[in-house]
């Protein structure tokens, strides 16, 4: 009752108070964050303009949160911020590139202080109706939230801010662009800068990352030449019960794991696909046991998010930690149900994993059928998304007239 | 004969709380009513004083000489214990900065030299207030709540602000983050405690409530006199058991099953591990 009477009392009386004289007090303790969750903007929150593909629905912001254009364009200026890494030789934009659907080409992620990620950076085509983040993650459910790990995150290290959130935010201070945007964005804020603004806005950002312009998108709204014949036979193929691969890759979003506005209740699955079985009874890589990794259930071994196969072409390698090279190696491991490694120390015959999911039954395909796959797959890419300019770097390309800081921005576009 | 001499002055908020207590007593007996009380603590090595930038040999059954970068704990639930066996809660004073709720943070660690990812302000006591008595021990648990270890660390308030003591990817923060270096380990070798085996509880759109292991540490301590001594924790005592040579797994000892590390490190803090039962904390001693 007490700990209730003094809580009430700070909660009507203090939040504000408090908190503006804590900025005074102890700078140091990183404590010029405002509480409580975010009030509704006035105005244009119900109006924020998707741009939504046809048959799109919305994607689900969570509560508390609001999209409005000023976050997004926020976010999008601090996703390719360099200053948002410790050493300033990173940004969100270096694992996550536009114009590789927002991956990086490598097999494993490699942080700004040259730790190596065990896994491979995850496309964020439709990140926003990603109801669980990450590749096996069940507690990561809000991208404000996940934006945490790769800022501050220690083991490992990704963009290495672990304790430096006031340097932080001083950089942001001092840079002239984020005196307008911050406030901007954030107009019910006695300071604008803090982690809440910094996490939500590149949450906002993400969240309009929407990519449903593909070929099989435009021949779905009856472009009958959008698919080429080996396509056709291909999209046959795929969301046949030969191949099973709709099952977990279904869906508008070509993933079993979806979420929308609307929507009853999210769907999240996580499957084992035979991938490795180390020692006979199912066992991955020790850095790398997807959902098990959280549970500590033994039959959770080796479960990973289906990702989304949209742009699945840009985004080579594949697989949670980047060990297939080639969507045509993809095929072979679905083909052989399972994946056979035969020396070193991840041998082991993956088909043969206890955990692995019913649908990685193996199959056989034609020439012709595998090249209509592979077509298929080709055929979700949308050329439109990796060169939309409302989601490419707004800095302007470095120059000898640009922020006293040198760098401090990608310049990632244009092949620099 | 009352201990807590080392009264200080009523500040404004202590009244404020004071006062609640005093109205809420059912104890009509009671002549005195709460008191402040302010609970010291220390960190230390081997029993040396602990500070940024100094080396401590012999630590570990490796005999490592070891540079320390971090050392900061969350303690909760902290209650005083009488010698005839009674027990008093003492309520945390919200001072908007390193306790919050009956959260307090304890931060022995000021930035300096190679604690990088530290803060230059230090805290080496919980503050509260409490029935008066005649006390002789204290018991408190090592830790964030489960309440509040799994709330939106983007919106927390302090204590729970600090990126250093964010554990996101993980649900929750690390409960205790004592690190240090050596030239066997240069890399660094941790000892991030927290709890593992966190999942949601039915609604998948909600943070993790359950954790399977807990990895919370209740520490009693009893025979002293708050006077005249302080309650230490030792990284050295926490270590004795480790070899710090080796570093399998996570760097160091981070709380997750199967890191070869973690035995002699989870039994110092008094907590079972992989089916072995830890044989009682020594992390925390009186001094």
């Amino acid at each position: 009752m007490n700990r209730g009477l003094s809580r009430s009392f700070v909660d009507r009386v203090g939040v504000a108070a408090l908190a503006v004289a804590l900025i005074g007090s102890s700078g140091a303790c990183g404590g010029d964050e405002m509480l409580g969750p975010e009030a509704p903007a006035s105005g244009d929150v119900a109006t924020f303009d998707w741009r939504l593909p046809e048959g799109f629905p919305a994607p689900r912001v969570p509560e508390g949160q609001t999209m409005t254009a000023a976050k997004v364009e926020l976010g999008r200026h601090l996703f390719y911020d360099r200053r948002l890494s410790g050493n300033e030789s990173q940004s969100c934009a270096s694992c996550h590139r536009q114009s590789l659907a927002f991956t990086d080409g490598l097999a494993v992620a490699l942080g700004s202080t040259d730790d190596m990620h065990p896994r491979n950076s995850m496309s964020l085509t439709n990140v926003g109706y990603q109801p669980v983040l990450n590749w096996a993650n069940p507690n990561e459910t809000d991208l404000a939230h996940q934006s945490l790990t790769p800022l501050f995150g220690e083991d490992p290290v990704e963009l290495g801010l672990s304790g430096q959130e006031d340097e932080l935010l001083e950089r942001l201070r001092a840079e002239s662009v984020y005196q307008d945007l911050f406030p901007t964005a954030f107009p019910d804020r006695a300071d604008p800068f803090s982690v809440e603004t910094l996490t939500r806005a590149l949450a906002a950002f993400q969240r309009t990352l929407v990519s449903g312009d593909a070929p099989v998108d435009r021949f779905r709204r009856g472009d009958r030449t959008a698919l080429s014949e080996s396509a056709r036979l291909g999209q046959a193929l795929f969301f046949s019960e030969r191949l099973e691969c709709f099952h977990c890759h279904g869906g508008l979003g070509f993933t079993g794991t979806f979420d929308h506005e609307g929507k009853s209740s999210a769907e999240i699955e996580f499957h084992n696909t035979g991938l490795y079985n180390l020692d006979g009874e199912g066992a991955y890589p020790s850095q790398n046991t997807g959902l098990q990794q959280f549970t500590f259930r033994e039959e959770d071994m080796g479960r990973f998010k289906a990702p989304t196969l949209r742009n699945i072409a840009l985004t080579a390698p594949y697989m949670h930690d980047g060990s297939v090279a080639t969507l045509d190696e993809v095929l072979d491991h679905y083909a052989a149900g399972g994946r056979t490694v035969t020396e070193g120390p991840f041998a082991g015959v993956g088909s043969e994993n206890p955990f692995k999911s019913g649908f990685v039954k193996g199959f056989t395909l034609t020439p012709e059928e595998r090249r209509g796959v592979l077509d298929f797959l080709e055929a979700l890419t949308d050329s439109a998304f990796i060169t939309d300019p409302r989601f490419s770097n707004p800095w302007p390309p470095r120059s000898a007239n640009s922020s006293p800081a040198g760098s401090p921005v990608e310049n990632l576009e244009g092949g620099s | 004969m009352n201990t807590f001499a080392r009264l200080t002055r009523f500040s404004a908020t202590a009244a404020v709380l004071a006062l609640a207590v005093a109205a809420c007593d059912d104890d009509p007996t009671d002549p005195v009513g709460p008191i402040d009380v302010s609970i010291p603590f220390a960190a230390a090595v081997n029993g040396a004083p602990f500070a940024c930038g100094q080396t401590y040999a012999a630590v570990g059954t490796s005999n490592t000489t070891i540079t320390p970068v971090d050392f900061r704990l969350y303690v909760h639930d902290v209650t005083l214990l009488q010698a005839d066996g009674t027990e008093r809660p003492v309520t945390l004073t919200d001072d908007g900065v390193w306790q919050r709720d009956g959260l307090a943070l304890l931060d022995f660690e000021d930035g300096s030299g190679p604690c990088v990812n530290g803060t230059s302000a230090t805290r080496a006591v919980v503050e509260g207030s409490v029935e008066a008595g005649n006390y002789t021990g204290i018991r408190f648990t090592l830790g964030v709540p489960e309440t509040m270890n799994h709330a939106d660390q983007t919106t927390a308030a302090a204590p729970l602000d600090l990126t250093g003591l964010f554990w996101s990817w993980n649900a929750g923060y690390k409960f205790a983050r004592i690190d240090h270096t050596s030239a066997e380990q240069p890399e660094g070798w941790f000892v991030h405690l927290g709890s593992t085996g966190c999942e949601p509880t039915g609604d998948p759109t909600t943070p993790a409530t359950s954790c399977a292991n807990t990895h919370r540490p209740t520490i009693t301590l009893t025979g002293f006199d708050l006077d005249s001594e302080e309650i230490v924790a030792d990284y050295g005592a926490l270590l004795a058991g480790a070899d710090l040579t080796q570093n399998e797994g996570a760097k160091g000892c981070m709380s997750f099953p199967g890191d070869p590390q973690c035995p002699a490190v989870m039994n110092a803090f008094g907590l079972d591990y992989e089916g072995s039962v830890s044989t009682g904390q020594s992390f925390f001693s009186i001094r």
